[in-house]
């Protein structure tokens, strides 16, 4: 039966319950609000290029940028048709997302939930693509591929994970490349379809303005109508790695007027709970925050010397299979800029840092987590995250609340000189 | 759906006031916005100004200390932004906080909010009634690097030089922020007198949250600016008479070109078809079900995206796509052919009613976000009166008909064509 999680805090209220298929159900009624927001997403993202298929004993690996591909067919229906059209039909809108670990499927509307709801369901689990389609796909998707090579950022990030990582199957791009999505074959698709779109590996969330008990029958009803094999975990197998870089140093050239460059620092593997993972991806940001944003000295010197400018970013992430801390700018004077971030970095290893700017970024980081809230879209991802980890959302938010000074120790002793790798992307020819 | 009312409040009898009552979020946006006619006089001087004043206060002279300030009164945001509508420029200055009452301790951060931005607005950092040299020099910088990262999204880039063409001689092409040359031109003088100008013209306030009425009088009180009585023409209804189709190209070491076309129409907001227009701009390439999507992306595999846009006050529609080089003059037919086919009466049933329900359905969600709301509050302040309720505005696009879509689709003239096209060829990228 459906359980009842509270924040009174936050004045939020969310129900959840796993129905017998396996699949984990999230609802949450998020009162005022005109619209609904559906997520149905499977834990499996472009990471998961080599598990053990659901009939199989072998491990099996498949081409870069299937689980992308994968997204794309599931959309099709029978006939031809695109499930974007059904829902349009309900006015609800649709889009769909791969990332490194998950694939989603999802729903905006302001009416015909119920109905959406169920479509989004049937949409999901009844793909209907042919190898006639699959080869259709490969040009719209060669397409959006030289779309995202053409933009410096995302060339950026993809080198620097590449400098960084040997074998984490994250080097590779989450859509692949113009040759692997030529490799994938129908088989394949269907193969990881049937591995991991089962509804143990799964999870269904709603946001927003509608009958939790309507809602809930109305999904209880559609998967029970369902037939699935029983669920087995699903073995993968995945290169993690310690925080030994495995190129110190990369460059390419691209289309740009001034030169892009990134200082990453790796994050190895250690073996820890969600929890742990979860706190020291806040511990990261709020370091970044103190260090790397207008309030610190080091940033108004890099400005003021004409090192960086409006473009310079922070960005970090830490996760169960991967992590790092990227710092990048748009700038002429790249060779200071990886120069100054590295030693800083370095740095962080062994200062004091002052508990005051802790105290000031935690506060910052939680007021950022309280606007987040106003989405529904943000619920919607801090539920499903928290639920493939068996955690519950508020226990997430509840991790930063308690976050203390004395924790910085535990990244602390990530700013190591091994750890660190520069990619940058240099513009065509000579520099004038 | 109740739309939320809007009160108009007038705590010193010259500053008007807009309070938007709601208690959906957890956060409080307030502001004030100055308004002017669009015009080239001050446009850059005004972009930095937007920068400058944002980053520190006389209360606050470091750019680090202020923003630590911020920081510690729970992320409370203050941002500035200019953003042109028609013929007139508003330039705003935002607060964004957190509604205190999400927060342990009691915070009281509304009224120090709208404190700190009077001082981002009044009390800059100046000598003699001038801004630095240094900070001067810096902004413009950083304003130049801006313009010159904007190379580098390459859509975007495609569009800027659509429009900087199709709009050569009409304020439209003012919606860029600039030339770096002109940023260099920009001269201490020019600066503060940019500056005074901004502080006399006509200004508005606005609240969207949950905050009481009494508490909003009491903040912007010492506000010394004032709603000028100009009626502004948020309608542009400038245009150029092309006898012949612009066709320009520019090569880049790209993988992938970018299409852009820009049609001219006379249906504006308030004309007769302008919802028409809207569920004409819907079926022809807004969503992924419009004849754009169908033909060129679905049929064609030619492109990964195609989308029409409608500006609705300049009179104008533009359609970008990211394509092959070599699909150029097959993707130009196409999109010709989709035309000519709703010009041609040739309108499809499913699309016709599924373009009405998406909007339908946008307009509705658009009251879920603050800057809905926000879009919401401007639209009511522009045209002086209650807007038409949600519901009448809903009604009025189920009322659209298919001629008059037919109507709005005889009514597109094609004006300027860009192609930026790729030169790098697949073996670039194995």
């Amino acid at each position: 039966m459906l359980k009842k999680i509270a924040s009174k805090k936050y004045k939020e209220t969310i129900f959840s319950t796993t129905l017998p298929n396996g699949l984990r159900v999230y609802l949450m009624p998020k009162a005022g609000f005109a619209k609904t927001y559906g997520l149905f997403v499977t834990n499996y993202g472009s990471l998961d290029n080599e598990f053990i298929p659901l009939d199989g004993q072998e491990f099996k690996k498949v081409p870069a940028g299937i689980a992308h591909f994968l997204e794309h067919k599931v959309f099709e229906l029978e006939g031809d048709k695109d499930a974007s059209n059904l829902f349009a039909q309900l006015g609800a809108d649709a889009n769909a997302y791969t990332s490194f670990t998950e694939t989603a499927y999802l729903f905006s509307t302001t009416s015909n939930v119920l109905e959406a709801t169920k479509l989004l369901l049937d949409f999901v689990q009844n793909p209907h693509f042919t190898e006639e389609s699959v080869e259709a796909e490969v040009g719209i998707i060669e397409q959006e591929l030289k779309m995202y090579m053409d933009q410096p950022g995302s060339a950026l990030m993809q080198g620097g994970l590449q400098m960084m990582y040997k074998e984490n199957t994250i080097r590779n791009d989450i859509g692949g490349t113009l040759q692997s999505i030529k490799e994938i074959t129908y088989q394949d698709l269907l193969t990881c379809y049937q591995t991991f779109y089962h509804p143990g590996n799964m999870i269904f969330v709603l946001v927003g303005n509608f009958d939790v008990d309507a809602a809930l029958k109305t999904i209880s009803e559609n998967q029970a109508g369902k037939t699935f094999p029983p669920f087995k975990p699903i073995k993968r197998r995945y290169y993690l790695e310690n925080n030994q870089v495995y190129q110190t140093f990369g460059e390419k050239q691209m289309e740009v007027i001034i030169p892009r460059t990134s200082v990453n620092l790796k994050i190895g593997y250690e073996n820890l709970n969600a929890l742990e993972i979860i706190k020291r991806d806040f511990l990261l940001q709020l370091v970044g925050d103190i260090y790397f944003s207008r309030g610190s000295d080091f940033y108004q010197q890099l400005k003021k010397d004409g090192i960086i400018n409006n473009s310079f970013s922070f960005t970090s992430a830490v996760h169960e299979l991967f992590g790092f801390l990227t710092l990048s700018c748009d700038t002429l004077q790249y060779e200071e800029f990886n120069k100054r971030i590295k030693e800083k970095l370095l740095q962080i290893r062994t200062t004091q840092i002052p508990k005051e700017d802790f105290e000031r970024m935690k506060k910052v980081q939680l007021a950022r987590m309280i606007r987040l809230m106003n989405s529904l879209e943000f619920w919607a991802n801090i539920i499903h995250e928290a639920g493939f980890k068996d955690l519950s959302p508020f226990a997430i938010i509840q991790a930063l609340e308690e976050l203390q000074y004395e924790d910085l120790h535990l990244i602390q002793g990530f700013f190591v000189e091994k750890a660190i790798a520069v990619y940058q992307i240099m513009p065509q020819g000579d520099l004038t | 759906m109740k739309a939320n009312k809007i009160q108009l409040i007038k705590p010193n009898g010259q500053l008007d006031i807009y309070y938007m009552k709601t208690n959906k979020f957890k956060t409080i946006a307030a502001g004030l916005i100055f308004q002017t006619p669009l015009s080239e006089e001050y446009l850059v001087e005004r972009s930095l100004l937007t920068n400058l004043l944002t980053k520190r206060t006389k209360k606050h002279p470091s750019e680090k200390d202020f923003y630590l300030y911020l920081k510690d009164l729970y992320d409370t945001a203050i941002s500035s932004q200019m953003s042109p509508r028609g013929l007139v420029l508003n330039v705003g200055f935002f607060a964004n906080i957190i509604d205190d009452k999400f927060l342990g301790p009691k915070v009281d951060l509304f009224p120090k909010a709208l404190a700190i931005l009077n001082d981002v607005i009044t009390d800059p950092v100046t000598v003699d009634g001038f801004f630095e040299d240094e900070a001067i020099k810096q902004e413009k910088k950083l304003l130049i690097d801006d313009l010159k990262s904007m190379y580098n999204n390459k859509a975007l880039y495609a569009n800027m030089q659509l429009i900087k063409n199709m709009f050569k001689d009409e304020k439209y092409r003012l919606n860029l922020l600039g030339d770096p040359t002109l940023v260099e031109q920009v001269t201490k003088e020019s600066l503060k007198a940019a500056y005074e100008k901004m502080l006399a013209s006509s200004a508005i306030g606005f609240v969207i949250g949950d905050v009481d009425e009494e508490d909003i009088k009491k903040a912007f009180e010492p506000f010394g600016f004032v709603t000028g009585p100009e009626e502004f023409s948020y309608l542009d209804l400038e245009t150029t008479n092309r006898t012949e189709i612009q066709e320009l190209k520019e090569e880049q070491k790209i993988a992938q070109s970018t299409l852009c076309l820009g049609y001219r129409t006379d249906i504006r907001i308030g004309d007769p078809l302008y919802q028409a227009m809207r569920v004409f701009n819907g079926m022809f390439g807004k969503y992924f079900h419009s004849e754009l999507y169908k033909e060129i992306r679905e049929k064609h595999s030619l492109a990964y995206y195609i989308n029409s846009e409608y500006a609705s006050r300049k009179g104008a529609l533009f359609i970008t796509s990211g394509i092959n080089k070599d699909s150029y003059n097959k993707v130009l037919t196409l999109i010709s052919n989709v035309l000519a086919a709703f010009q041609a009466g040739d309108l499809d049933e499913e699309n016709f009613e599924l373009t009405k329900k998406a909007i339908i359905n946008n307009m509705i969600e658009a009251y879920d976000q603050q800057t809905g709301l926000y879009r919401e509050l401007l639209f009511f302040i522009e045209q002086k009166a209650e807007r038409k309720s949600l519901e009448e505005r809903i009604k009025e696009i189920e009322s659209v008909t298919k001629e008059e879509v037919i109507a709005c689709s005889k009514n597109l003239r094609l004006d300027t064509i860009f192609f930026l096209e790729g030169t790098n060829g697949d073996e670039e990228y194995a």
